[in-house]
């Protein structure tokens, strides 16, 4: 069953003096349930940018897309953020923790403005947390997690209210190696035993080796795409560093190999 | 980059941050300066005016008043502003400025900002000065206009004391912000979002506080009134105090133990971050609510002594009671204005230092899809807590202490003073709604994705 459909997605920005400059052109992306999508591109490719548009935080200029058999093309502010809010989970760089609320609070947001009845809520979260292994954090601040804890708090929160798709923007961008692995584990996890559909924005080689499938794009346009084949991650690590390498441009900070 | 054009981009960048700042500041020249106009107008000093002495030294002590109003408030404003600075001097400091260089930037942007602030508020001062004389006319009941003119002395009396005042709250900055070590500017904001902590029996301290505050303020009359007074005054204070650290906090939490309230929509937001918006900014609605009672009890009081003057026809000692009674009341709205200005101005203040942080908070729930109705119910509830809580609790303890006034005087007019308490209302909704629009405005546009 496909999740996401984009045809033909196209984004120009306007400047001051009508200066415009394309950011992406004739995009095609299909996405079936239960994949693990990578998209990858040097800087300044457009990478972030359509992760924007299929997020409905940004229009697109020409083309459509289509969430669950539903276009939000003619959506006012708030059916979109309702849209967003029910049909897609978000991972961020930064985490986008809300300070004030413990971080069960954090997590359960999305069905607390569902207006879910506390008790399913607790269903809900328990198996959640046990798996993402953050269960002994649940009544922790904000601030004392570390990057990893944090953004697997940040994936359970993606994940709590079933979204169609889960979107991830560089989600290892600010972590140390270690927490990478660890995060990036609890992604394939959620992909592998909850059949969650995953849609990752990124530039580290590492974290992409987690993927089923990559796309590559440069230049706003599609450049090429490249699948695992079988389940050695090592060898599919490989493949996306030579792909960079035909690829060029400037992936800004790639890391060393991690293993 | 000379020292001087780095203090002036600064404060063209961030005019935001200091336009609260430098408005407060203004505003205390202006006032400043149309006081004094008036008091050394020349026709005043002629004693053409005014002959009584009561008059005179009602309007020299309203003066002193003035004066440290002028103080606490542009201190408490500077306090305020450089407490949201903190990280930025850390980076300055980080970047390797050394703590002379930072000092010497901060001179030079305080001797900008008091160099435009003294200039506008005193153009504002006369520009608004007339209107401000024909209040006092009608007021104090003269015949006469007092003609407008620009004292000189005025006005260098108004740059002069602000200066000086200027000049010291410049070398007090000066020297703490030497003093602090770079990890504490650069962590000032971390430390805020901790667990609350509340402790149960200075909660039960609060309520048994006002609890025996409201019960003596009942049975107060005059014999035992010396004796009851202090000890009033002393536990209503404590009292509020602990309401706002500890009771406040309490409440909330109990809240937060009920999930089938606290899990409803948005209700999880608008208590969680109450919560610490209370604990950060308790100090603030404590003097907000003692400061709301002094306004009402002393207007309240004003406006029944004259209220039972007129009914009564009242004998005095004195030989012009009416022209006493107009300077009472006069003294008595022109500090609860000035008060009232302070007290509001304490809270927008507030508000602002903190709107960068909510900004950032108010963005990461939209991007995860929080409507812009959701944010907006949010802010109106928190804010309308923060607005009005105090004025309650100010408007019950000046209700008690009106009641024991008529107690003490043995008068019945206590329903006069419901009127001050309605005026005092309307004029914290006006302020309320300008303040929830403004921050309104600033949290929608920055979450513009």
């Amino acid at each position: 069953m496909t999740v996401l459909k984009a045809q033909g997605l196209g984004k120009i920005y306007s400047s001051k003096g009508n200066i415009l400059t394309t950011a992406l052109t004739d995009i095609d992306l299909e996405i079936a349930e239960g994949e693990f999508v990578g998209i990858m591109g040097p800087s300044g490719s457009g990478k972030t940018t359509l992760l924007h548009l299929l997020a409905t935080i940004d229009r697109p200029t020409s083309g459509s897309i289509e969430i669950n058999g539903v276009n939000p093309v003619g959506f006012d502010d708030k059916e979109l953020s309702l849209f967003r809010r029910r049909q897609l989970g978000f991972i961020f760089q930064d985490f986008n923790l809300v300070q004030t609320l413990s971080i069960k609070e954090n997590i359960i947001l999305p069905l607390v403005l569902e207006g879910m009845v506390p008790e399913q809520i607790e269903q809900r979260l328990r198996p959640l947390a046990e798996k993402l292994q953050i269960a002994h954090l649940l009544n922790k601040r904000t601030y004392e997690l570390s990057g990893g804890q944090m953004q697997r708090t940040a994936i359970a929160r993606a994940f709590i209210h079933k979204p169609s798709i889960l979107l991830a923007d560089e989600l290892s961008g600010n972590l140390d190696s270690k927490s990478a692995k660890d995060v990036m584990g609890s992604l394939q996890l959620m992909n592998e035993m909850d059949r969650a559909t995953v849609l990752m924005v990124t530039h580290d080689p590492f974290a992409a080796s987690y993927c089923k499938r990559i796309v590559f794009i440069r230049d706003g346009k599609m450049f090429m795409e490249i699948r695992r084949k079988n389940s050695n991650r090592q060898a599919f690590f490989q493949q996306i560093l030579d792909a960079q390498s035909v690829l060029g441009g400037n992936f800004n900070d790639v890391p060393f190999a991690r293993n | 980059m000379t020292f001087r054009s780095l203090a002036i981009s600064n404060i063209r960048g961030k005019w935001r941050a200091y336009s609260a700042f430098f408005m407060s500041c203004v505003f205390s020249v202006m006032i400043f300066y149309m006081y004094t106009a008036f008091i050394v107008h020349p026709d005043m000093l002629k004693g053409q005016m005014i002959e009584a002495l009561e008059v005179r030294q009602g309007l020299i002590f309203c003066q002193y008043i003035v004066i440290i109003f002028s103080l606490l408030f542009v201190l408490y404003s500077n306090a305020a502003f450089l407490r949201t600075r903190k990280q930025e001097f850390g980076l300055f400091k980080m970047f390797g400025m050394t703590s002379m260089q930072l000092r010497k930037l901060i001179v030079f942007e305080n001797a900008i900002i008091a160099a435009l602030a003294v200039g506008v508020g005193i153009g504002l001062g006369i520009m608004f000065s007339k209107l401000f004389f024909m209040m006092l006319e009608v007021l104090l009941e003269m015949n006469d206009p007092i003609p407008f003119t620009v004292p000189l002395r005025a006005i260098w009396q108004t740059a002069g004391s602000f200066f000086i005042l200027f000049g010291l709250i410049t070398l007090w900055t000066a020297y703490q912000v030497g003093q602090t070590e770079i990890i504490h500017m650069l962590k000032a904001q971390m430390q805020s979002k901790q667990q609350l902590i509340q402790s149960r029996s200075l909660s039960i301290l609060a309520a048994v506080c006002l609890g025996l505050a409201y019960g003596q303020a009942l049975i107060v009359d005059a014999f035992n009134f010396a004796l009851l007074a202090p000890i009033i005054m002393v536990t209503v204070i404590i009292g509020t105090y602990f309401l706002f650290t500890q009771l406040s906090i309490y409440i909330l939490q109990l809240a937060q133990g009920n999930s089938r309230f606290y899990y409803n929509r948005t209700n999880m937001i608008i208590i969680a971050q109450l919560a610490h918006k209370l604990k950060d900014n308790a100090r603030m609605l404590f003097i907000v609510s003692i400061l709301s009672a002094v306004i009402l009890t002393a207007s309240g009081a004003v406006y029944t002594l004259l209220r039972s003057v007129q009914l009564d026809g009242a004998q005095t000692q004195y030989e012009d009671p009416e022209g006493l009674f107009a300077l009472i009341l006069f003294i008595g709205m022109f500090i609860s204005v000035l008060f009232f200005i302070a007290a509001g101005s304490m809270i927008y203040f507030k508000l602002f230092t903190e709107l960068r942080e909510d900004q950032e908070q108010y963005k990461a729930l939209t991007r995860i899809g929080m409507t812009q109705d959701e944010i907006r119910k949010i802010i109106v509830t928190q804010l309308g807590i923060i607005f009005y809580v105090p004025c309650i609790v100010g408007i019950i303890h000046a209700s008690f202490a009106m009641k024991a006034m008529d107690n003490v005087l043995q008068l019945a007019h206590w329903s006069y003073s419901f009127g001050v308490i309605c005026i005092y209302v309307a004029m914290q909704t006006i302020y309320f709604l300008v303040t929830c629009h403004d921050y309104m405005n600033n949290v929608l546009r920055s979450n513009e994705i």
